[in-house]
């Protein structure tokens, strides 16, 4: 065991220098860890790409508004790459970052996509195509394709409960809007609900327990 | 004489009644087990998850990609480790605690911990100390280490606090040297054991059960004094051991009439008080001390999750420049503030903040935003460094031989860049600091006040 006198202190490990000070202690000695391991390093390939990519998007975001402002005086166009690029973050990077299972991608696209096309309806003023067609025929594919998750997956933790439940609640909260503002087309909403409805009625008569441990874990009763 | 035989009969009449009453009394204890027992039983066979406990709910929020609040405790043993019979005690050790064989998952409204029907592996230390937990795949949220002659157990602070993974840990070490082929002679006494049955008590939430509609402690606090300097990377987290004699520690301690944990924050808080005076752009600020308090020592509970809660000593900057007897003074005057009711008030906070009806419907994204937010502004700013003290480890003697040194180690955190844990094992007391700083001066000089206040140390590292 070595004596460091310039610390105090005395060094197990068989070391060279101190690592406290940094003063050397025997030349002779190898530089070894008695209990720790000699560390390898370790290259996250994955992060830095993601960084990059994060910055570049902020980038070309500030570019992009830069330019719209400085030509017409607005941001018109320049929303549309602000809502493109918080698109490729939340359903892409982020999902990546995090390591979502599918669940929770499915549940990300129906959130984001449904609002980005409310989005566009409101802000291109061409009220009607997506809150009557392309909303419900969004949620419609995203419910038959939870339900064939669920089946192809043999009910794996039920984890395509939550969007299922989502869906449900959507296009119910939809329909009854729709309905109270005398819109001419309903049917997909309807439909959207009805086929959200009819999993989640199947998937309490097949599997009652653990639908009711589903809902209990996914909205923390 | 009937006056005497009166006073003889009601004497044991109130004998009786107290011995009804404390017969009554176990009773209603031992029926009150039976239905937890049974309770467990019964959740095991329904459900496959379970809640976080209080304190473990902003772990998952305040950490990203690259870093989450990890901690190790570790076990430097006389013999090299058997791979083999080291897996085998971990099977048995996850048997007797199956609430640690979870992952962490996201809910609508919560993280939860699902449990899984995996087992972990022992797996080779390759890395850096205290390497961060990736969520979202099924693995646990633990990991069991060896090399060479150490076994090594890291865990993510949501599943427990040092005190639930040290009870784990010990299991295990029991169990492993059991396979080794000793033979304990009390190990009831040390509730170690892999053979008895796990409890729904060594699962609950602490906080939940002790929580009362009483007052709760206001969170405003002033912003401490932060160590800065430049960092090392990410993933490198530097260890340093120092060992010292317990006895010649107590000595000193008592001779200045304190506590261990007392006189070891006193020197902490002074080498910082020193590191703050090269930092003249937060001379105003005060130098704060987090000492985490272990909850059990004041309400009775047997969980293995989190029940710690953390208390701040606090060195105002006027008395900076006071000795060290007027440092400990202050120290020993302020832990006497940290009572059963003040601990019981910062449980009513956080666990009203929880039960907040708005916090309970914000979706769990813009929660862990917002959670983050007020961590970074209520939490660690609040404090300059963490003292963590586990306290003596009580083993079967048949293991003081085997195992030479304990040692734990906490992860680095965002601002506080530097932490310091102390743990008692077979007369030696290990202090362990971690830290991402580039510059050791901090340690170096804490090292050198217990030297120059005459303590022997002797000091291993990662470095």
């Amino acid at each position: 065991m070595k004596h460091c006198d310039f610390c105090n202190v005395d060094i197990i490990d068989k070391k060279s220098n101190c690592p406290l000070c940094g003063k050397s202690l025997d030349n002779e000695a190898v530089n070894k860890n008695e209990f720790y391991p000699q560390y390898a390093f370790e290259p996250d390939r994955r992060e830095p790409a993601i960084k990059i990519l994060e910055k570049l998007s902020l980038l070309a975001v500030v570019l992009s508004m830069a330019v719209n402002l400085f030509t017409d005086h607005t941001i018109s166009w320049a929303l549309y790459v602000i809502i493109g690029f918080f698109l490729l973050y939340v359903l892409i990077l982020r999902p990546i970052r995090k390591q979502y299972s599918l669940a929770q991608i499915l549940t990300a696209l129906v959130f984001y996509l449904t609002a980005f096309m409310l989005f566009l309806e409101l802000y291109t003023h061409t009220w009607g195509w997506g809150v009557m067609y392309a909303i419900p025929f969004t949620w419609l594919g995203f419910a038959i394709l939870s339900g064939i998750f669920t089946l192809a997956r043999g009910y794996v933790n039920f984890e395509m409960f939550k969007p299922m439940f989502m869906l449900l609640l959507l296009s119910l909260i939809s329909f009854i809007l729709l309905m109270c503002f005398d819109c001419p087309t309903v049917w997909p909403t309807l439909v959207a609900f009805l086929v959200s409805a009819t999993e989640i009625i199947l998937m309490f008569m097949f599997r009652f327990k653990r639908s009711v441990r589903s809902i209990k874990r996914d909205f923390g009763f | 004489m009937k006056n005497q035989q009166k006073t003889n009969l009601s004497q044991a009449k109130q004998e009786a009644d107290n011995l009804s009453k404390s017969l009554k009394k176990e009773a209603k204890e031992r029926a009150r087990l039976a239905e937890m027992k049974k309770r467990l039983e019964e959740r095991n066979l329904r459900e496959n998850w379970f809640r976080l406990d209080n304190a473990a709910l902003i772990y998952p929020a305040i950490g990203s990609a690259e870093w989450n609040s990890v901690f190790r405790i570790s076990a430097i043993i006389r013999d090299k480790v058997d791979v083999e019979k080291l897996q085998q005690a971990l099977d048995n050790t996850l048997q007797r605690y199956p609430f640690y064989n979870v992952s962490l998952r996201e809910g609508l409204f919560w993280h939860y911990f699902q449990v899984l029907d995996t087992k972990p592996h022992v797996e080779i230390e390759k890395y850096y100390p205290c390497r961060h937990f990736e969520f979202g795949k099924k693995e646990q949220v633990f990991r069991i280490l060896y090399l060479d002659n150490k076994i090594s157990m890291e865990t993510f602070h949501s599943l427990a606090d040092g005190g639930g993974a040290m009870q784990f840990f010990n299991t295990l070490l029991v169990r492993y040297f059991e396979i080794c082929g000793i033979n304990y002679k009390n190990l009831k006494e040390y509730n170690l054991n892999v053979r008895d049955l796990p409890t729904i008590e060594e699962g609950e939430d602490g906080f939940r059960r002790y929580a009362t509609k009483g007052k709760s402690k206001p969170r405003k606090e002033a912003v401490a004094f932060a160590i800065k300097g430049p960092l090392e990377n990410q993933n490198v987290l530097k260890v340093v051991t120092g060992v010292v004699d317990v006895g010649e520690l107590k000595k000193v301690a008592h001779d200045y009439g304190v506590t261990i944990n007392e006189f070891l924050s006193a020197v902490y808080l002074k080498v910082m008080i020193a590191e703050k005076r090269r930092d003249k752009k937060q001379a105003k600020k005060p130098v704060k001390l987090s000492v985490p308090v272990n909850c059990r020592r004041f309400f009775p509970t047997k969980t293995m999750r989190n029940f710690s809660q953390f208390i701040n000593i606090e060195i105002p900057v006027d008395k900076e420049d006071g000795t060290f007897a007027m440092l400990l003074e202050i120290v020993k005057e302020q832990s006497k503030n940290f009572n059963k009711d003040y601990l019981q008030q910062s449980i009513n906070t956080n666990i009203n903040s929880e039960k907040n009806f708005f916090v309970r419907i914000i979706p769990l994204g813009l929660k862990d935003f917002v959670l983050k937010m007020v961590y970074n502004r209520v939490g660690e700013r609040l404090f300059t460094s963490t003292l963590s003290n586990l306290g003596l480890c009580k083993l079967p003697e048949e293991l003081n031989d085997k195992i030479l040194n304990y040692h734990v180690a906490l992860g680095a955190t965002k601002l506080n860049r530097i932490n310091l844990t102390a743990v008692t094992f077979n007369e030696k007391c290990s202090l362990t600091f971690s830290t991402r700083l580039v510059e050791m001066r901090v340690i170096r000089e804490f090292f050198l006040t217990l030297a120059e206040l005459g303590l022997k140390v002797e000091i291993f590292s990662n470095i």
